[in-house]
């Protein structure tokens, strides 16, 4: 099965397509008799990814943005709307019935020590999507992976603990590229790394994207994150998309005040500077 | 020139035979405020650790360490040597606050607790104070906040938890590690302010750790930067950010430098 | 990360020797013992170490102690293999089942896990007893079964944070199903936890088996046993304190062994424990 095959692949189905997405979660039962209390985690979400999109949500922690990668990722059901992703109903589909998607999309998580599993050799971990494959050809296209991420071939036989943070989420986004999905989802992929590993794991993205021509979905609560590998964005708020638009519009003129006080929130040299020599001008 | 509240000379940590951090000297002025910054593996937390004296079994402290009123030597210090000092004269917030709290103890407790235990207060005047700290850190409803177990708090609000237990005694030294990793952008900039202004009300001296200088030149006068387990370059804020010296320094100002351009 | 490799590797070695040596005497007493277990030596009963040849003394009807405790070996393995072999593969599968599973059957199979919780092993003893006569057997099967409960409650909650990791979650983006993730990622992280059960129940089953046989529903008086020895001396205690001491340290050395054992086994498996992280 070639990346480009079936129908599903044409331009002209978006990557993924949510329409009136709404998701409520139950708490458990405060009292014996009394309702179980909802919590709305997503309400009447709208959103087209366009296909080789490089696509943004930004939001806070508790403004969905984590409900809504888990179901585009089929890991969970929305109470209302639908979700169809690559061209494959998600919503309302029992597990087995979405397996089709499994291959076409992956996930990139946010915690590089939790997203690999301890006790599995680097070379298990990332042909876990690979099974079905002849073991030789499974060989050939970690050896791949493994170098379009930076890392040398000589590691397979490794354990996870065995490297930094950095490292290991090169690994998970070798992982996530060797079946190679159409769609890739990055859950803040890189907020648990420093600036500077930061800074090259976005560039890994970038240039894959274009290299290997998948839809990005990048989520983030850093605008600044998104807007160096994304093109387009939708701010989430409260279970709600508030703004949508291309990077550099939301960038330079947001419409919403939400918005304005996430771009104001990111610490910025200038801003530290000032705030420096404002210091020690009161200070003396 | 007043004497400096902390004062740290050839510190190196070991574990077995490597050196994790080697010949660190700093000094720290009562109320000054000093960032240590520098990407993992760099030896920043760990020279925190062990300024906290909260270094794991297994790797040893040489060089001295010297907190002002403390006839000790705190790198050769044991553990009821620290047990005066901690709490007290040193307040600490980890990067991670899930994990610094009790989940099984009520967080307003918790904050009374640090009181009682080096008996700065009694009980219930420590109950009451603890609420009072609470509230001070910006936590709406406090009372109910006092109720609450760690798990029902958000991040920042667990952070500024977190906070209210290190400032409770009113310590000399609020050491930071990382303190604002773990959360958003926003929730982020609102801990950074709340721990610049506490800071600035308590007379305090910060020691802040961080692997981005945007965050540390928010807070601090004066940055350290480590690498590979030394101190390679330390000046003011405005020296380090305009008129960096060491390459290091330059590549740390680098990947920061798409944040220069995002400015609206 | 505390201790050293070397440390830990040592109580492996010592887990090992202890248990190498339970093993050993079992398997010597096939062939040797300084008596015959049958042998009452009449002069010396209750005789002090040493007395009459009995290099350890005998018991208060002059059996040879050395003797029992060698032939006694046998069946404390027995009570291994079958109690605890029964309780982990049957508890182990059902564990991590009612951890995988949506919250009703969960909910279904721990209810169901809590009566038989509740179900003392001498009632099922007794059943087994009255229908295929008193034995080691059915008296090991009993425990077996009552051990179940402990093993799917341990391992349940083992296999819920297991599934709660992100990299189940890349398991199943990746396209595995349960029955593929419980074998490539649940069971190799609950490995640990069905260890450490393993020794803690085997511990148990020792001294329940000396209970039922001491009831008269496990083994039958003729057939040596650590826990029938150590009852019997109960009696003795005041005359030759020595009888209730060396079974009570058989039966020491071999849940000590079992459990250095099984933690030397679960850090031997865990791939954090066999290379240490190379800090940058």
């Amino acid at each position: 099965m070639t990346a480009g095959a079936g129908s599903a692949s044409d331009a002209q189905v978006p990557a993924v397509e949510l329409v009136g997405v709404g998701r409520v979660f139950h708490r458990p039962r405060e009292s014996v008799f009394g309702p179980r209390p909802e919590v709305t985690a997503l309400a009447d979400v709208s959103l087209t990814v366009p296909r080789r999109a490089r696509f943004g949500i930004v939001g806070e922690s508790g403004s969905g943005k984590t409900t809504l990668i888990r179901l585009m990722a089929g890991l969970d059901q929305p109470t209302t709307g639908s979700v169809v992703v690559d061209g494959v109903q998600v919503s309302g589909r029992r597990e087995r019935e979405i397996a089709p998607l499994r291959r076409r999309l992956q996930l990139v998580f946010q915690d590089p020590m939790g997203s690999l599993d301890p006790r599995m050799r680097i070379g298990a971990i990332i042909a876990e999507s690979l099974r079905g494959m002849d073991p030789a050809s499974r060989q050939t296209r970690v050896a791949e992976v493994l170098g379009q991420v930076g890392l040398p071939t000589d590691i397979l036989r490794r354990y996870p603990h065995q490297f930094s943070g950095g490292q290991r989420q090169r690994i998970s986004i070798a992982r996530a590229i060797a079946g190679r999905p159409a769609i890739l989802l990055a859950d803040e992929a890189v907020s648990a790394l420093d600036v500077t590993v930061r800074a090259q794991i976005l560039d890994l993205l970038d240039e894959l994207a274009t290299a290997e021509d998948f839809t990005l979905v990048f989520v983030s609560h850093d605008l600044s994150v998104i807007r160096r590998v994304c093109d387009q964005v939708a701010v989430l708020h409260e279970g709600r998309v508030v703004e949508t638009g291309s990077t550099e519009q939301v960038y330079s003129d947001p419409q919403v005040d939400y918005t304005r006080s996430l771009l104001a929130a990111v610490p910025t040299l200038e801003r530290g500077l000032a705030a420096a020599r404002a210091r020690r001008a009161a200070g003396g | 020139m007043t004497d400096p509240l902390l004062t740290v000379r050839g510190l190196d940590v070991l574990v077995g035979e490597v050196e994790l951090v080697r010949g660190v000297d700093l000094t720290v002025y009562p109320g000054e405020r000093v960032g240590i910054i520098g990407a993992s593996g760099s030896g920043k937390t760990v020279t925190c650790l062990a300024i906290a004296g909260l270094l794991d079994d297994g790797l040893v402290c040489r060089g001295s360490i010297r907190l002002a009123g403390v006839p000790t030597d705190l790198a050769r210090a044991r553990e009821r040597d620290w047990a005066p000092i901690r709490g007290l004269r040193t307040g600490m917030v980890f990067q991670e606050p899930m994990t610094a709290l009790n989940p099984t103890m009520k967080v307003g407790r918790q904050v009374a607790e640090v009181m009682t235990r080096h008996r700065t207060h009694g009980r219930r005047e420590a109950r009451r104070i603890a609420v009072e700290l609470l509230g001070s850190t910006g936590l709406p409803d406090p009372e109910r906040i006092a109720g609450a177990y760690p798990h029902q708090l958000s991040g920042g609000q667990r952070q500024r938890v977190v906070l209210a237990i290190a400032l409770a005694n009113g310590p000399d030294l609020l050491i930071c590690d990382e303190p604002t990793t773990a959360l958003d952008v926003t929730v982020q900039a609102r801990v950074l302010a709340l721990i610049s202004s506490k800071v600035a009300e308590t007379g305090a001296a910060l020691l802040f750790i961080s692997h981005d200088l945007a965050v540390v030149a928010e807070v601090c006068d004066r940055v350290l930067v480590m690498f590979g387990g030394q101190i390679v370059e330390s000046g003011s804020v405005e020296d380090i950010l305009l008129r960096p010296q060491h390459p290091h320094t330059r590549a740390l100002l680098a990947d920061a430098v798409v944040r220069m351009r995002d400015q609206p | 990360m505390k201790g050293s490799p070397k440390h830990r590797n040592s109580l492996l070695v010592a887990g090992a020797v202890l248990i190498g040596i339970v093993v050993l005497a079992a398997v010597v007493s096939f062939f040797w013992t300084p008596f015959s277990p049958v042998f009452t030596d009449v002069r010396n009963p209750a005789a002090p170490p040493g007395r009459g040849g009995h290099l350890l003394g005998t018991d208060r009807l002059g059996r040879d102690t050395l003797t029992w405790l060698m032939v006694g070996a046998q069946t404390t393995l027995k009570v291994g293999v079958i109690a605890v072999g029964i309780a982990a593969v049957v508890g182990t599968p059902i564990g991590i089942l009612a951890g995988m599973t949506r919250r009703r059957w969960s909910e279904v199979i721990m209810r169901a896990n809590d009566v038989l919780l509740a179900f003392p092993a001498l009632l099922v003893a007794l059943i087994l007893a009255a229908k295929y006569g008193a034995s080691i057997t059915s008296s090991m099967v009993a425990i077996g079964i009552a051990s179940v409960p402990g093993f799917v409650r341990v391992i349940r909650a083992g296999t819920i944070q297991v599934m709660g990791t992100d990299y189940v979650q890349a398991a199943r983006i990746a396209g595995l199903r349960g029955p593929a993730i419980a074998v490539r990622h649940v069971l190799p992280n609950v490995f640990g936890l069905i260890i450490v059960q393993v020794s803690v129940a085997y511990a148990i089953a020792i001294l329940a088996e000396a209970a039922l046989s001491f009831l008269g529903l496990g083994a039958p008086p003729s057939v040596p046993s650590w826990g029938r020895m150590l009852n019997e001396a109960q009696s003795m205690l005041s005359v030759q304190p020595m009888i209730a001491v060396w079974p009570g340290l058989a039966i020491a050395v071999a849940v000590l062994g079992l459990n250095l054992l099984g933690d030397g086994l679960r850090d031997r498996f865990d791939p954090r424990m066999i290379t240490r992280q190379v800090r940058p």
